[in-house]
């Protein structure tokens, strides 16, 4: 495999992954409102800050709207972090690199981004944001699925995968912190907003299921942080990327001391996981343990770079 | 109720040759398909032309048009029309065996002009024309191409009188494109109009790609059970960049930019996570003058410095080879029936288009004298650039081109205005009539050449118009080979 087809299926898998996290908190955030009520504009600057930039959306706008601000974090090609932002570049990515994996994923990331390009905010809301986000969920679970089930199991397979769990534990740190930064006093609704945290990763289930009832910040967050058996757990997450590294290692003759050293790296963070005991996360430590883990999923991010894209590499003639 | 019915066969078809219609009858091997289009109704046919449409968009078989000051490079899709064009089987026997000597022709043309020269020696072909032709590689003199194959892909686009007689307009023997546009469009008239599909005896043009991939494979220098083959693109910034990526995907060979090759001890190695892999053969669909900063254009990035080197080792097949453009140039043309002649020792089979080179300084007169009659062409241009089209000319555009044949008589050659023949088309849901053309893919493997059955039709999709390429906004039909 050549190093800027690596570079654009790692891409691929984060992008991807971004996007599916977005519709899903923005779903549950758009539905999500104060029991005793708020301004309107609050609730708006609330759900844009979740995943947008507010600088740039205050530079722009006077005030927030409900289809301003949903233009902003869905529609706006030039946010860079909006859904379509997202999915654009995912399909980018594919485009440069189209012949690496089955055709059929091209189609359905090529007709799932005119699908969304082509959509207007007017019709968003008509259609009802949470049919628009669904819709976007089923489309990215559509690629995802369809990949799983054809996709042949080499390396170019296990890049995509590493970039797509990388994304997602550095998601679950990043919605764990947007939740967190919001001051105990100030948190009226918490125990909404920790459930709607639970929700927008699809975990609610999971954990009643696991028979477990602190339905507080700390008890999702060691749920969010810790829980090995659930899919979009940073531990989880962490594992799953550690394993295909660990693929990729036996798929290809390259036994460069880089590639052992990002194993390494990402085993290290992984069973630093495993060894927190519950008591380990409080509402005293959060903070602290988010930021170191946020600080390690840079770190890989960096060493996946370092091994396996090389922009600047001379060329000998 | 007949197509007729709606919209009488244009008084044209006196002029052009339809491909349906032989005056008010329709020809026998258009029956069923003239049949269950004229029972559709217009919604109907526009429902029909929608879906595949929305196919062809989300399949992204799109070109790309580039354009300055766009936040995003404009990507067209190739206007696709649902009614097939049709070949009986005894038109097709003469195409395929005038396209396969005609190949044979050209490659013996292409060895002999790096080589020994015989041909110019015995002066059938002027030596100016050939040496001092902007396609011509000294760097190719007396290097064997193995097999003396130098064209393996080629293009040959032809036309149709009025009779309806098949002439070749010319030989795209560089890097041709539009495979992929013949598969895909036969994709979708499977999966979106399968019941016209199978009524009929269609030959099937799967195979084609696995003559391809093996051509490819036997061009490999060394004999290795498994040669490594890789396609050198430009980058998916290229309009034909859809092609790159579906042959490579299709034959299962590796699709490479220049930067992801090295040239190391005169060999050429593909730069992967896994270290250097060599390269066996390079099928390049960039032009000679990028291939090697080293050898051609020094301010290329497209290529692989040290990419010729390699070849005059023999460590590495380049295919098409460089230096075949001197071969499909507009002014060589004029001399493919004499080289059949010469080098086969055969009849032609498929005749060209009277051709005047503006360099006779007596057929040059002629032309000039008779502009708005003739199609003049640069003879180094493709892509339906740098073209005077008599007829649908102005008096000033005129007298410009006048004034740069004059100039310049080597580049330019003329044609009397080419008579193509014309296909009904879906428009909209009504039936309108169009120019078309037809080019017929060959894979030449030492002396054998293989005809891809069909081939790619292409629409002029302006009322009237004769141009039909892809960048002037071109269509494109399904072509079958009927095989019986």
């Amino acid at each position: 495999m050549l190093d800027r087809i690596a570079e654009c299926l790692f891409w691929i898998g984060r992008y991807t992954e971004r996007a599916e996290n977005h519709a899903r908190l923005l779903d549950v955030y758009y539905h999500l409102r104060e029991e005793d009520g708020e301004e309107a504009e609050a609730t708006w600057k609330r759900i844009a800050e979740a995943i947008g930039d507010c600088a740039l959306y205050e530079e722009r706008y006077d005030a927030y709207r409900e289809n301003d601000v949903l233009f902003f974090l869905t529609l706006d090609w030039t946010q860079p972090n909006s859904i379509l932002s997202c999915v654009t570049q995912a399909r980018n990515n594919l485009k440069k690199i189209r012949e690496q994996l089955p055709a059929e994923l091209w189609n359905l990331l090529n007709g799932f981004y005119l699908w969304l390009k082509n959509m207007r905010v007017e019709e968003i809301v008509q259609m009802s944001p949470h049919g628009f986000f669904q819709g976007l969920k089923e489309r990215l679970a559509a690629f995802q699925g369809t990949a799983v089930s054809i996709a042949l199991r080499d390396e170019s397979w296990h890049m995509l995968e590493s970039g797509r769990y990388l994304e997602r534990s550095e998601n679950v740190v990043r919605l764990l912190q947007s939740v967190g930064r919001i001051a105990p006093e100030q948190r009226k609704g918490a125990f909404a907003y920790t459930v709607a945290l639970l929700k927008s990763v699809g975990g609610y289930e999971a954990f009643r299921r696991l028979g477990q009832d602190d339905l507080t910040l700390e008890g999702v967050s060691r749920f969010l942080v810790l829980q090995e058996a659930f899919p979009r757990s940073a531990h989880f997450s962490l594992a799953a990327f550690e394993r295909h590294l660990k693929d990729m290692r036996r798929e290809s003759d390259k036994s460069g001391s880089a590639l052992e050293r990002t194993i390494r790296l990402a085993g290290k963070a992984r069973s630093e996981l495993g060894w927190l005991d519950r008591d380990d996360i409080t509402l005293d430590t959060l903070n602290s343990v988010l930021q170191q883990l946020l600080a390690t999923n840079r770190q890989l991010g960096e060493a996946v770079a370092g091994t396996f894209f090389s922009p600047g590499r001379e060329v000998t003639a | 109720m007949g197509i007729t019915n709606k919209t009488p066969v244009p008084s044209l078809s006196s002029l052009y040759y339809n491909e349906m219609y032989d005056g008010s009858q329709v020809r026998p091997h258009y029956g069923k398909v003239h049949e269950s289009i004229s029972r559709m109704t217009p919604q109907e046919r526009v429902a029909r032309q929608t879906k595949m449409n929305g196919r062809l968009l989300e399949e992204g078989i799109t070109f790309t048009l580039s354009g300055a000051g766009q936040p995003e490079a404009l990507e067209r899709t190739i206007p696709f029309d649902l009614i097939p064009r049709i070949i009986p089987m005894e038109e097709w026997e003469t195409i395929e065996q005038g396209t396969k000597q005609r190949v044979r022709a050209l490659n013996a043309f292409l060895a002999d002009i790096y080589h020994e020269q015989c041909i110019l020696k015995d002066g059938l072909v002027p030596r100016r024309m050939v040496m001092g032709n902007r396609y011509f590689r000294t760097e190719m003199m007396r290097l064997a191409a193995p097999g003396g194959t130098y064209v393996t892909a080629s293009g040959i686009d032809l036309i149709r009188d009025e009779k309806g007689a098949y002439y070749v307009l010319e030989d795209n023997l560089r890097s041709p494109s539009g495979f992929s546009y013949v598969f895909k469009s036969r994709s979708i008239l499977t999966h979106d109009f399968p019941e016209l599909m199978f009524s009929h005896p269609v030959r099937g043009i799967d195979r084609f790609l696995q003559e391809f991939r093996s051509s490819l494979r036997n061009l490999s220098p060394v004999d290795k059970a498994e040669p490594v083959v890789a396609l050198l693109t430009p980058g998916s910034y290229n309009s034909a960049y859809f092609e790159h990526v579906f042959l490579a995907q299709q034959m299962g060979i590796e699709l490479v930019e220049g930067r992801d090759l090295v040239c190391k001890d005169h060999k050429i190695y593909i730069r992967s996570l896994s270290g250097l892999k060599q390269v066996d053969v390079l099928y390049r669909r960039i032009d000679d003058d990028y291939l090697d900063p080293l050898a051609f254009r020094p301010d290329s990035v497209l290529g692989v410095a040290g990419l010729m080197n390699a070849y005059r080792y023999g460590n590495i097949t380049i295919a098409n080879a460089p230096g075949t453009g001197v071969a499909d140039d507009k002014a060589i043309y004029t001399f493919v029936p004499e080289m059949i002649r010469y080098y086969l020792n055969e009849r032609p089979i498929l005749s060209n288009v009277p051709t005047y080179l503006m360099s006779r300084p007596d057929e040059r007169e002629h032309v000039l004298g008779r502009l708005e009659e003739m199609v003049v062409k640069e003879t180094s241009l493709s892509g339906g650039y740098g073209m005077l089209v008599g007829p649908a000319s102005t008096e000033r555009e005129r007298e410009l081109f006048a004034a740069k044949i004059r100039e310049n008589p080597d580049n330019y050659i003329a044609q009397p205005t080419i008579k193509l023949s014309t296909s009904p088309i879906n428009l909209d849901g009504r039936i309108a009539h169009r120019h078309i053309d037809l080019r017929v893919f060959a894979v030449a493997d030492g002396a054998s050449v293989r005809v891809l059955p069909g081939g790619l039709t292409r629409v002029a999709m302006q009322e009237g118009s004769l141009v039909v390429n892809s960048s002037q906004g071109g269509g494109v039909k399904d072509t079958w080979v009927l095989s019986r």
